[in-house]
């Protein structure tokens, strides 16, 4: 029977083997926005939406700066570059430039309507009545330095009315002029050019990222042979989201070979054969795989996030071998059927209060935690299959006799609690951690700022903040949208919005913004503006400026103004190709709907209170609405985690009662506690991946507490030599994690590595409890 | 706007006409001292009956910028330096451009006015340059290239003319542009003065930085 199902278990596995070979085969799409783990929350399916494409759309721009300290190389370097760039086709050039061409078209576009477009210094002057003052501001500037306005302008508006206009136009990247054809700038000697585009691919696709690489990093490279002195910034998610997959993937493999070899050095010196260790790398291997090709399965896409906790499941399936050859070391047990009955009570338990641990993470809301639960799930159940129904069938050793020293040595924590001699050390050192844990927990903060979790490399960071010095703004992912009835109706609702946006950069709380309106005023507006030009201005002093000027009373019919309004229909519909105005496409989304991109926004929230006033203004900031579901579900997460205790003592109470159960919960809550503590004392800012990882904490810890409680007195030494090993393991694979770049990856090591330290420490302490009820057949254990 | 940066670098005598050869007529200013002046300004517009003078006094702190005083028809302060441009009418200010501003505006005055284009080391490029004189009494004629003129759009080359002359300093700048506008500039009672620069000075160009 039990050879009939170890055959049949074999089949399944070399059918999961082929289907994952198939997959991989057949070509593996990982998946790396660190983002798309969590839900998108938002307030209607049609916000939802555009929220969505906007982000998406800002998430797709990329912007480089090539810089020589020879201009010319710049821009050779620059051509080559964007060339390539363009064959590829991986990308849109965008081009906000401007140059001669849409200068010109800008002004004709504009002078027209000269009578109905005022910068807000004139426009506020005049609503003051304070016509003369914009009558001397010209003539100031006619006399002046800088007298640039040629005679058929002075002619055509005397009072300069344009030029303040266009003058004070918020042009994007008005840093940067054209120069041969490249949007320029100079900065300490250097000259640098701005290449700008929209990727065609998903930035956060690795094979996308693969292609971009493969074209860009060559050219740059060849490039630098040729100048050494070139350099080129980057900026744009797919840097940041190639940067971010880079690190994961490198870690997999460094923290993942590390904690193999560590593992395998370790098996080997404690039981000098080879067969315990190639045992559990092989049910570590079926484990991974089974759960690798199971999981392709159920999900269409999984997360590289999820491989990197897959390597962490190494730590775990290997607990249950390591247990079972552990046995070896017990003389009293040569028989492998024996062994297995031996520990079968302490695995069968562990197994269930783990897989209770890990089924609580599939209730967390989020998509790629699922994919991690279950990834566990599946492996650990796969690997937990692997030692009932084959290491008795694998296993080929006598007992083992060389254990004594290590057997001894293993005991020491089980010494550690029970033997008299060590009861004041126990009580100093319980005293003295617990004064320390206080601490710990009084400095412990939350902090769910997504933004923390973006363990960008400082080169990356480096590269934003030139890039930002240099051009004066950097694509940020926060904006608004203006929803009107119509175009008129969302523009009055923008220039509604404009003072309260200038107040809100006098304070500091924003940089800047873009509306359509600072462009395109409302027809209203345009109205008001003529009727202020020609009453407070025109009426009482245009015969006395014309006169100043020396300028006949009547100017030339040919650049009569226009008496309608400039329409947004009229700067839209220009030629694609020659937009005076490109960007203001980007800004209008549909009829009456606009987007306002923000700069450099602080409190988010206290822009809302200040537009709240104006309907339809709606303010996105993607970056804090995941901030706030990460506290969310921090606080969710640590329901969990009650949750999962009270699933355990279920089955802890039915198996030891009530006093039993507590002691065996003991001490993986304290474990829990304490590295909590750890995380306070340390001064880091408590996430939602430290609870994440107090949840595996309590279920390892539950394992070992119950290992712990199975154990007959005699095989104590045997049972904490088997606790020693997993425990060992575990740290070798999970708290290795400490060491990741990640962030998140390294709050959860973190935890994993000070939390199993702690379980490992008290697990001795559950050996107190009694067994009550038995599980099925097998006996009290050992 | 390019027109304020050329005539900012003549007159602190630079060798910015983008030769050497026409840079040895003019001694550059020691970093640290300060060129005092006098000028006049004729506008000579077309369609204007009359041209726009204005006069008034400069000063040329090397390294630091240049305040450009009209004194009559009125009163009028532009001072300019590296963070940008600020102008003040009767002890209101009126303009404010900060440099960061300044290429797209730059760029918008060519259109608007269309001073000349291209940056001033490609001056050679656009221009047949002309010197004569010696080095106590020189002169310098730009005019534009050939195939500049040829050019369809006026727009692209505004200046039909540009005649510089001076001794020791700059002296005059004649500018001729192709609709018939003109503007000349005398530069009179031109020193260099070892002494600092006035408080009064001193805070109008640091006050033209800050913001």
């Amino acid at each position: 029977m039990r050879r009939l199902l170890a055959a049949g278990w074999l089949i399944v596995l070399i059918l999961l083997a082929v289907h994952l070979v198939w997959r991989v085969m057949t070509g593996v799409n990982f998946s790396t926005d660190f983002l798309a783990l969590l839900p998108r929350e938002a307030d209607t399916p049609l916000m939802e939406r555009i929220n969505k494409d906007v982000t998406d759309h800002f998430a797709r721009r990329m912007v480089l700066l090539v810089g020589d300290r020879d201009p010319a190389k710049a821009r050779a370097a620059a051509r080559e570059i964007g060339d390539r760039l363009d064959q590829s086709n991986l990308l849109t050039v965008t081009s906000n430039a401007y140059g001669g061409e849409r200068l010109k078209q800008l002004g004709a576009l504009y002078f027209p309507y000269r009578r109905n477009l005022l910068s807000d210094q004139d426009r506020n002057l005049l609503l003051a009545g304070r016509g003369e003052d914009v009558a001397r501001n010209a003539l100031a500037q006619i006399y002046g330095f800088a007298a640039v306005a040629d005679s058929r302008l002075i002619a055509s508006d005397p009072f300069l009315l344009l030029q303040s206009y266009l003058t004070h136009l918020p042009v994007p990247l008005s840093r940067l002029s054209l120069q041969d054809g490249f949007l320029t700038t100079q900065d300490n000697g250097v000259t640098w050019i701005l290449l700008g585009g929209t990727i065609k691919g998903a930035p956060f696709a690795l094979d996308f990222q693969k292609q971009l690489f493969a074209v860009l990093d060559p050219a740059i490279a060849q490039l630098q042979q040729q100048s050494p002195d070139l350099q080129v910034r980057r900026l744009g998610a797919v840097f940041f989201a190639a940067a971010g997959s880079q690190i994961a993937l490198q870690e997999t493999s460094t923290l993942g070979t590390l904690s193999t070899i560590g593992s395998a050095l370790l098996l080997l010196l404690v039981f000098r054969r080879l067969a315990p260790l190639w045992q559990n790398l092989l049910v570590i291997g079926i484990g991974a795989g089974a759960a690798l090709s199971l999981s392709m399965l159920l999900f269409e896409q999984l997360h590289v996030a999820v491989l990197l906790f897959g390597v962490s499941l190494i730590g775990i399936a290997v607990d249950y071998g390591m247990y079972y050859y552990s046995c070896l070391f017990d003389p009293a047990l040569s028989d492998p059927r024996q062994r297995l009955r031996s520990i079968s009570a302490g695995i069968g338990l562990g197994y269930i209060t783990t897989v209770l641990g890990y089924a609580v993470l599939i209730l967390a809301p989020f998509p790629g935690l699922r994919q991690v639960a279950i990834f566990s799930l599946i492996g650990l159940s796969a690997a937990f299959i692997s030692v009932v129904l084959w290491f008795p069938i694998l296993d080929r050793n006598a007992p083992l006799r060389h254990g004594h020293m290590l057997l001894q040595a293993a005991t020491v924590p089980w010494d550690f609690w029970e033997r008299p001699l060590w009861r004041r050390w126990r009580y100093g050192l319980i005293t003295g951690f617990a004064l320390i844990g206080l601490v710990g927990l009084w400095r412990l903060q939350a902090d769910d700022d997504v933004r923390h979790l973006q363990s960008l490399s400082g080169d990356i960071l480096q590269q934003q903040a030139d890039i930002q010095r240099i051009i004066g703004t950097v694509n940020s992912n926060q904006f608004m949208l203006v929803q009107g009835d119509n175009d008129e109706e969302a523009l009055q609702r923008e220039e509604a919005l404009a003072p309260i946006l200038a107040q809100q950069i006098k304070d500091h709380n924003l940089t800047g913004y873009q509306t359509v309106a600072a462009f395109l005023p409302s027809t209203k507006r345009q109205r008001e503006n003529r009727a202020l030009i020609s009453e407070k201005l025109e009426q009482p002093y245009l015969a006395q400026q014309r006169q100043q000027l020396g300028l006949p009373a009547q100017s030339a019919d040919q650049d009569a103004p226009a008496d309608d309004a400039l329409s947004l229909q009229q700067a839209l519909s220009a030629d694609p190709a020659n937009q005076p105005l490109p960007f203001l496409r980007e800004l209008v989304l549909s009829p009456g709907l606009h987007l306002v991109p923000l700069d450099g926004l602080n409190d988010p929230a206290a822009l809302r209170a200040a537009v709240a006033g104006i309907p339809g203004v709606h303010v996105i900031d993607p970056t804090g609405d995941y901030t706030a579901l990460f506290g969310k579900y921090r606080h969710r997460a640590i329901w969990l985690i009650g949750l999962s205790i009270a699933l355990m003592m279920v089955v802890l109470i039915w198996r030891y009662g009530w006093q039993g159960a507590v002691r065996v919960k003991a001490p993986s809550v304290t474990a829990i506690i304490g590295a909590t503590a750890c995380i306070g004392l340390l001064g880091q800012g408590f996430t939602f991946f430290h609870v994440m990882a107090l949840i595996l904490v309590q279920s390892i810890g539950v394992d070992y507490a119950v290992f712990c409680a199975e154990c007959a007195h005699d095989k104590r030494p045997i049972t904490m030599l088997g606790i020693w090993l997993s425990a060992l393991c575990t740290i070798l694979s999970f708290g290795l994690l400490a060491f990741s770049q990640v962030t998140a990856v390294h709050a959860f090591g973190l935890t994993m590595l000070v939390g199993i330290v702690f379980a490992f420490l008290l697990a001795p302490l559950a050996g107190g409890a009694k067994v009550k009820r038995r599980l099925g057949s097998a006996g009290p254990a050992c | 706007m390019k027109q304020w940066v050329v005539l900012c670098l003549l007159c602190m005598l630079g060798v910015t006409t983008a030769s050497a050869d026409d840079a040895q007529f003019v001694t550059p200013l020691k970093p640290g001292s300060v060129l005092r002046g006098h000028f006049t300004q004729e506008r000579s517009l077309q369609g204007f009956q009359a041209p726009l003078k204005s006069e008034g006094s400069f000063v040329v702190a090397e390294g630091k910028g240049v305040i450009w005083k009209v004194e009559r028809p009125f009163a009028t302060t532009t001072v300019i330096t590296p963070a940008g441009l600020v102008q003040n009418a009767q002890g209101t200010e009126t303009l404010r451009l900060p440099a960061s501003r300044i290429p797209f505006i730059a760029k918008l005055y060519d259109m608007l006015s269309g001073t000349m284009t291209g940056e001033l080391s490609g001056l050679k490029q656009q221009f047949d340059v002309k010197t004569a004189g010696t080095a106590g009494d020189w002169s310098l004629q730009l005019t534009p290239k050939s195939d500049q003129t040829e050019s369809s759009d006026p727009q692209n080359m505004p200046i039909r003319q540009l005649d510089i002359a001076g001794g020791q300093y700059v002296t005059s700048v004649d500018i001729q542009r192709q609709n018939g506008d003109r503007d000349l500039l005398t530069f009179t009672d031109q020193a260099i003065d070892a002494a600092a620069l006035s408080a009064d000075e001193q805070a109008l160009l640091t006050g033209a930085k800050s913001e």
